[in-house]
């Protein structure tokens, strides 16, 4: 944890300086999760701001401060899928309509190594945007939160509220799911298929 | 990224999706919040606050005037509703005492009737001593 129990215990005791220094330890993290999973940079920091309100007013029903993180994954991912249900669009960002001939000319003209780097970048984020945006909100979130944030089968089971088994289910067939986009975004773009 | 796999299989698939993701982990940018995040997180919460307890307010009042309405309606419906005829005493209270006594006083005069009607008994005279 970013922060000790007793402040956690603290802020829901209702400290404000130590529901500041939550948001303050959290909010680079919550940041991040959010922007990858709702994919709209502008809108990153009102959600944020949207889960630490939520934190605010639920708070006084976490029993146990040693899964602050989790409930805090968890109160994210709803205020995201909120988001994303309000908006019903998919993240801006997607695949370039360039042809594969045009992104490797365009690659050739690229001066300094940083700029290919920062190409390679932003080509491999709309891929996966394009890809992820092929599949329900609810495997992307899964997928992300698992493979992408990096949280563990034990810390999704406290964030998803259902058991191990039933999280390695769901995960199969996210991925089974992605696999038949990919297939599909493949024969829609045989052009791009190069690419990846 | 531009590896040729057959996404035909499986183990292929999931490993170049594992590669996919890493690569996406490392080219997300890390946003950093902007420099009024928190006064402005705590002017939203307490607009939330101020707001629910208007809101909060507001239910106590429309409760209280539901109720006052229930309470006026069950006081209309209870004045409409029709009555026993009430009992009015239009003579005064010593009209009422005199009739009140009559069935006494028929009795009364029965009875001095019947006394006056029935033959008095012969009382034997009282001997007198002559000696």
């Amino acid at each position: 944890m970013l922060v000790d129990v007793e402040t956690v215990e603290r802020a829901r005791d209702g400290d404000a300086a130590a529901f500041t220094a939550l948001v303050n330890a959290y909010r680079r993290r919550v940041l991040g999760t959010v922007a990858r999973l709702i994919g709209r940079p502008d809108d990153v920091e009102d959600v944020a701001q949207e889960v630490f309100m939520r934190l605010y007013d639920s708070l006084g029903q976490l029993r146990h401060p040693q899964i602050f993180e989790p409930w805090l994954y968890r109160l994210t991912t709803n205020a995201s899928l909120d988001f994303l249900r309000k908006r019903k669009r998919r993240p801006e960002s997607r695949m370039s309509d360039l042809s594969e001939q045009q992104v490797l000319a365009a690659d050739a003209r690229v001066g300094t190594e940083s700029d290919r780097d920062d190409r390679e970048k932003k080509r491999v984020r709309e891929f996966m945007n394009e890809l992820l945006g092929q599949v329900s909100e609810q495997d992307r979130l899964l997928l992300i939160l698992k493979e992408v944030e990096g949280l563990s089968l034990k810390e999704l089971e406290s964030v998803y509220d259902v058991n191990e088994n039933a999280l390695k289910v769901r995960l199969f067939r996210a991925r089974q799911r992605v696999l038949k986009a990919f297939a599909a975004l493949r024969e829609q773009a045989p052009l791009r298929k190069g690419a990846v | 990224m531009k590896e040729q796999f057959d996404a035909r299989d499986p183990r292929q698939f999931d490993a170049r999706l594992d590669e996919w993701f890493s690569a996406y982990r490392d080219a997300c940018p890390q946003p950093e919040p902007s420099a009024d995040f928190m006064p402005r997180l705590w002017a939203r919460i307490e607009n939330r606050q101020q707001f629910q307890t208007v809101v909060a307010w507001r239910r106590w009042a429309e409760a209280f005037l539901s109720l006052a309405a229930a309470a006026s309606l069950l006081i209309v419906l209870l004045q409409g509703a029709p009555q026993s005829t009430p009992v009015y005493y239009h003579s005064t209270y010593l009209d009422q005492l005199s009739e009140d006594a009559g069935p006494e006083r028929m009795l009364l005069q029965e009875v001095a009737l019947a006394d006056a009607q029935a033959p008095m008994p012969r009382v034997p005279a009282p001997e007198v001593n002559r000696r």
